[in-house]
């Protein structure tokens, strides 16, 4: 498990692509924040991160400098990565379609612009947004205008 | 709450207590025609199995208004069911049984002018 902070030290080396003239090296952030833009493109998913963390995304994102790896957690080896992700479903989409389409979506995202195996994509929803938490408007003053 | 192990490659999907009490809590109120925060939802375990209790009132219509045809049992039935059905269809959850528990009536007063509007909540009757 690999805490996402914003200066992380952990990086890998893939063999697989360093040559005789130099290593390529990919951060455990760059992998994070590619499977956090995966995920949060993903229909029914209304948002990442448990309550801290997106109670915080709120705050980053007033000052527009949205953590786009925010509810995300990778464990990069040498050629696979694992990745946790824990989201907020939009009601009334069908929880397990969205844990699947986003577990693709990742996926996808990571083998192709990575190029690393992916071993496994654990998600947690905990929580679903409904349209009706948004509406902070009195029903019965709505009516008066 | 795990999905069931096998059907899914490459990973498993939780569904937290909180992200399935509050969906049930406004399918039911959906049914019930309240609003989702008069729901109280219960959950617990039958064998691996959900079972799901709900306490909620139930919203009627103004009763000098035209009838819905409905009495509240067999409203509260067809809530029954379609609890059941929906928490199965939404969160994939094998769900062994749903108890639903009418806990009061709102009626439900159309309002007459637009200023001064009642409360949408309307009265609350035991």
């Amino acid at each position: 498990m690999t805490n996402i902070d914003p200066t992380p030290h952990t990086s890998t080396v893939i063999d697989g692509l360093s040559t005789g003239t130099g290593k390529t090296v990919i951060h455990d952030s760059v992998v994070s924040k590619i499977a956090g833009i995966a995920a949060r493109e993903v229909t029914g998913v209304y948002a990442l991160g448990g309550g801290a963390a997106r109670a915080l995304g709120a705050i980053r994102n007033a000052i527009s400098s949205t953590d786009l790896s925010q509810g995300v957690s990778v464990e990069v080896g040498e050629t696979q990565v694992a990745v946790d992700i824990s989201l907020v479903a939009e009601y009334p989409i069908e929880l397990q379609k969205v844990a699947d389409d986003v577990r693709f979506a990742v996926i996808t995202a990571i083998e192709t612009l990575v190029g690393m195996q992916v071993t496994e994509v654990n998600i947690t929803i905990n929580d679903v947004h409904m349209a009706s938490d948004d509406d902070d408007t009195d029903p019965a003053e709505a009516r008066v205008q | 709450m795990t999905a069931p192990p096998g059907d899914v490659p490459r990973g498993r999907t939780r569904i937290t207590t909180r992200a399935l009490t509050r969906l049930i809590a406004r399918v039911t109120a959906d049914a019930l025609a309240v609003a989702a925060d008069q729901v109280t939802v219960g959950l617990t375990d039958a064998a691996g199995r959900l079972s799901v209790h709900v306490r909620a009132p139930i919203g009627i219509g103004a009763l000098t208004g035209p009838s819905t045809g409905a009495t509240v049992l067999e409203r509260a039935e067809r809530a029954q069911k379609h609890i059941r059905h929906e928490t199965a269809r939404l969160t994939g959850t094998d769900v062994v049984r749903v108890v639903v528990q009418v806990t009061g009536a709102l009626i439900r007063s159309t309002p007459r002018r637009p200023q001064r509007a009642p409360r949408a909540e309307g009265r609350r009757v035991l």
